[in-house]
């Protein structure tokens, strides 16, 4: 099991190269990088292109996710109910993020049901709960504990993201366990998740109908 | 006052926690002042006060901060969640656990806080960078918003 951080933002976004973060990365238990900037290996982490996906209707986001890379993971930003279920039945996708952004009712059981049909994972993003203070952080913790019910019912994966701009951000296993266990999430839950990113890269090909 | 005998005493854990950039000069008080906000903010008052977080130690990039037995794990999640000390940007990342001081002391690297900026080029000026470990250069620019740090390979460090 190669442990993934599902989305970082090596420079230009952030200040670190691709090769620091992998460096990094590796110290702190990780193999895999999704970036959103370059793609390669480096001190024996892979760093695999991540493109970001930020679509006002399912239509837009159809239309991006044709155009993503073959080998890149598709990650669509989140939105409101009939959107995620939209964009979670759209072929291609492989993650759905920025779940603490959206409406309170935007990710419920049919969601969730979906999203365990299409075996399109979900991120948890640890930025917030390590930024984040007070009444902020308190709806993160709660938005991600609902979503670790709607899981453990209905077993649509989890991924975990760092969301690392820098070195400074990259988190290690140790600490994201220790993070994810505040909203009730299991040791063992954590490592699966961690792990997700790796089955969705080898992934087999879907069929598709040729007419 | 007298002491308590030592059956009578709270047990207490202690963990060694590395302070990146290991460049950084972070005072023993705002490494506390981080930690007890960041206990605080997390677990309340209530928590805070059983978790009774303390810096015993700081050198250099490493530190021992102590805490009530049990509430170690609590203390790590804690210290992942600092992001600032002393208004600069810093990341602490917990290495080790143990029962007392001189088993954290030993594990230290003889090294540590000897670190000298050197002068490289980047971009067409010469700035000061760090380097450290086999790899790491932190170069450091100065631009319209101020001091910022920009974190490279050697091999990238070459190049630019």
């Amino acid at each position: 099991m190669a442990y993934a951080d599902a989305c970082v933002h090596p420079y230009p976004s952030g200040d670190t190269s691709p090769a620091r973060l992998a460096l990094e990365a590796r110290a702190c238990g990780l193999e895999i990088l999704v970036s959103t900037a370059g793609a390669g290996e480096y001190f024996g982490v892979r760093v695999v292109k991540g493109v970001l996906v930020r679509g006002r209707t399912p239509r837009d986001v159809a239309r991006s996710v044709r155009r993503a890379p073959q080998d890149a993971l598709v990650l669509v930003e989140g939105g409101d109910d009939g959107f995620n279920r939209a964009v979670l039945s759209t072929g291609g996708v492989d993650v759905l993020r920025g779940m603490h952004r959206v409406p309170r009712r935007g990710f419920d059981f049919v969601a969730a049901k979906t999203a365990a049909d299409h075996r399109v994972a979900v991120e948890i993003d640890l930025a917030p709960l390590v930024a984040c203070h007070g009444r902020t952080r308190q709806k993160v913790l709660g938005r991600y504990a609902d979503l670790l019910g709607l899981q453990r019912k209905y077993a649509f994966p989890f991924c975990i993201a760092s969301n690392a701009h820098s070195v400074l951000d990259l988190r290690s296993v140790h600490d994201m366990v220790g993070l994810c266990s505040l909203f009730g999430m299991e040791k063992d839950e954590v490592h699966a998740a961690l792990s997700t990113v790796e089955g969705l890269l080898d992934r087999e090909e879907q069929v598709r109908v040729v007419e | 006052m007298r002491a308590r005998p030592k059956a009578l005493r709270a047990k207490r854990r202690y963990l060694l926690v590395r302070i990146l950039p290991p460049w950084r000069a972070v005072e023993q008080k705002a490494l506390y002042l981080a930690v007890a906000e960041a206990v605080t903010s997390l677990f309340g008052d209530v928590g805070a006060a059983r978790v009774q977080p303390a810096v015993v130690f700081s050198a250099g990039e490493y530190a021992v901060i102590r805490c009530q037995r049990g509430y170690e794990d609590d203390l790590g999640v804690a210290c992942a969640t600092v992001t600032s000390v002393g208004g600069e940007r810093v990341s602490v990342r917990t290495i080790a656990c143990s029962g007392t001081i001189a088993a954290l002391k030993a594990r230290l690297d003889r090294d540590s806080g000897r670190f000298r900026p050197e002068k490289v080029h980047y971009g067409e000026k010469e700035v000061p960078a760090f380097r450290y470990g086999r790899h790491k250069v932190d170069v450091l620019q100065e631009d319209i918003k101020g001091e910022s740090i920009v974190f490279l390979t050697d091999s990238e460090s070459e190049e630019i």
